[in-house]
């Protein structure tokens, strides 16, 4: 704390040149010297997190790569005037606009952070992109499917599950709306100015936006590995016969476990104890929100923002799902 | 105070995960964490991680010739320092190199209540020798209360996982994943009259189902057994 300003920046460049070499030495060590550590490691608890670690990394990280890509589109590629074209000019009319383009997002909940961020980046007012956000993960068809076969037969589960997630995703994106200028966005720039060429422009938000969701996305499956690994069912099981309890219950296991959209049915289903409203109840806030989610969102709009934004959507989606279950179900 | 990452060292994060996928999808290994049809999306991914370190890496070459004129080297935004935890799937892959899930898991999930579904295509049951069937095929067929199943020979295939208590008996154990291994599901059929194997064996165990067992919740369906047989581990654990 004691050096002067000149310096800093000396220090701090020669520090450049080691940290990557550092980094990269590290990395051999453990690339070539972990077979030797690994009999250490061999416990069943340590082994199954790691186990569930790891496929919840390299299961996002395709769909988050993905992600990434169709946002440099966005933000590189796509022009004004087309930009302009596809999203209403009315902003509230725009919302459950969003909420439908959903639809046409096959993809898991990791893909949608990039594209939101990218889409505010073009201009498009916040709450819109948002709405396509909570959307997109909860209401396309590879969710709309793998409902469906989790709950054969019943498709009034599945419509209950399409109308409440898109309810929430819209009411939320209203809410955004009213705000307007007071939500607490972090500032999103284009990562790099116009002068260079289109090619460099798309490699360099490719990489940005990559490099700023990721790290959360690790931190987010960790957690949710830990949970999925170290807490019995049992616990939660106990209190399936209370319809308040269980709502709620199912809503905070929702957002721990942090599963992907897609199979997350599969599990609801397996809930046979917990009433149909309660499963929906999981259903639509897992996809809306969850640990690794909010996580990836206070990363790329600030923890200002997801501090309002997390709870507001959780408790958004356990009263549309409550709703809906109590009239469908 | 973490240290903030520099471009390299993030070219170098990119490479090191890019690496990963590719290790990890290159060989068998995905099955363990995965569904089948995820290898071509990882492989891609992969690929596409490391191109995409490239440009840092080589910037930091030129920065090196150039006597490191170029000050900040255009990183001005800073990169979150969560980034650095990119190591760790890396470390856990490399260090732990993490097995398929066993009996650690499907014992810990022994209350939950698992959905059996119908099967897809469903094996043909009759003559006299035994038939293999999926152990989730197995449950379903106790559960309807399948006539065929009656005095039907049968061989089931997982591995090992134990009751509770002392004694509680022991199970043939199957995983079932929809996404990746994070929503797995265990299907157990307990096993009676058979000298119990060591936790996460492979075995094949050939009898016939105890009529009545597994109807009712919590729908455990019991198998008598005739032999009981150590096998290889499938490539494909998950059922």
């Amino acid at each position: 704390m004691d050096e002067t300003l000149t310096e800093q920046p000396r220090r701090a460049r020669r520090r450049a040149v080691g940290q990557m070499e550092l980094v990269a030495l590290g990395l051999l060590v453990v690339v070539f010297g972990g077979q030797f550590v690994a009999p250490y490691l061999d416990g069943p608890q340590f082994g199954t997190w790691s186990t569930i670690f790891l496929a919840i990394v390299i299961q996002s990280t395709p769909f988050l790569v993905l992600g990434v890509m169709l946002s440099a589109i966005i933000s590189i590629v796509l022009s004004e005037r087309v930009l302009q074209r596809v999203v209403p000019r009315n902003d509230v009319l725009a919302v459950p606009v969003a909420g439908v383009a959903g639809v046409g997002l096959p993809g898991c909940e990791c893909a949608a952070v990039p594209i939101a961020g990218s889409l505010i980046r073009r201009g498009i007012a916040p709450a819109v992109a948002l709405t396509f956000l909570l959307a997109a993960p909860a209401v396309n068809p590879a969710v709309i499917v793998s409902t469906a076969v989790a709950f054969p037969g019943e498709w009034d589960i599945v419509a209950a599950r399409f109308i409440a997630s898109l309810m929430t995703a819209v009411l939320v994106g209203w809410w955004c709306l009213s705000r307007g200028s007071r939500l607490p966005l972090r500032r999103l720039e284009q990562v790099i100015d116009e002068s260079s060429s289109t090619r460099e422009r798309f490699v360099a938000t490719v990489r940005h936006d990559f490099v700023h969701a990721s790290g959360f996305l690790v931190l987010g499956a960790a957690l949710a590995a830990a949970v999925n690994s170290f807490v019995p069912r049992a616990i939660i099981d106990t209190v399936a016969g209370q319809a308040v309890l269980g709502v709620l219950t199912m809503a905070l296991f929702a957002f721990v476990v942090a599963l992907c959209s897609e199979s997350d049915a599969f599990v609801a289903a397996s809930f046979t104890a917990f009433s149909d409203t309660a499963k929906l109840v999981f259903m639509v806030v897992g996809p809306a929100m969850d640990v690794k989610l909010a996580s990836m969102e206070a990363g790329t709009f600030g923890g200002a923002f997801a501090r309002q934004f997390v709870p507001l959507v959780i408790g958004t989606a356990v009263a549309c799902a409550s709703l809906v279950g109590w009239w469908l179900l | 105070m973490v240290v903030a990452v520099r471009l390299p060292t993030q070219g170098l994060l990119l490479m090191f995960l890019g690496a990963v996928l590719l290790r990890i999808a290159g060989t068998d290994a995905y099955l363990r964490y995965v569904v089948e049809w995820m290898r071509w999306p990882l492989l891609v991914s992969g690929a596409l991680l490391l191109l995409l370190a490239l440009g840092p890496l080589l910037r930091e070459d030129t920065d090196e010739e150039h006597g490191h004129d170029h000050g900040e080297d255009g990183h001005g935004h800073g990169v979150p320092r969560v980034t650095w935890l990119l190591v760790l799937p890396g470390i856990i892959a490399f260090v732990v190199s993490p097995p398929e899930l066993g009996s650690y898991l499907a014992e810990r999930r022994a209350d939950d209540l698992v959905a059996v579904s119908a099967p897809t295509e469903a094996t043909s049951l009759g003559g006299d020798g035994p038939v293999d069937l999926p152990v989730e095929e197995f449950m379903w067929l106790a559960q309807v209360a399948d006539p065929e199943l009656e005095e039907q020979q049968v061989t089931l295939t997982g591995f090992v996982s134990y009751g509770g208590g002392e004694d509680g008996g022991w199970y043939v154990t199957r995983m079932q994943i929809g996404c990746c291994a994070a929503d797995a599901m265990a299907y157990r059929v307990k096993v009676d009259g058979a000298e119990r194997p060591e936790r996460d064996e492979w075995v094949a165990v050939t009898g016939t189902h105890v009529t009545g067992t597994g109807v009712e919740p919590p729908f455990e369906v019991v198998l008598a057994a005739e032999s009981v047989e150590i096998v290889d581990e499938p490539l494909q654990t998950y059922e």
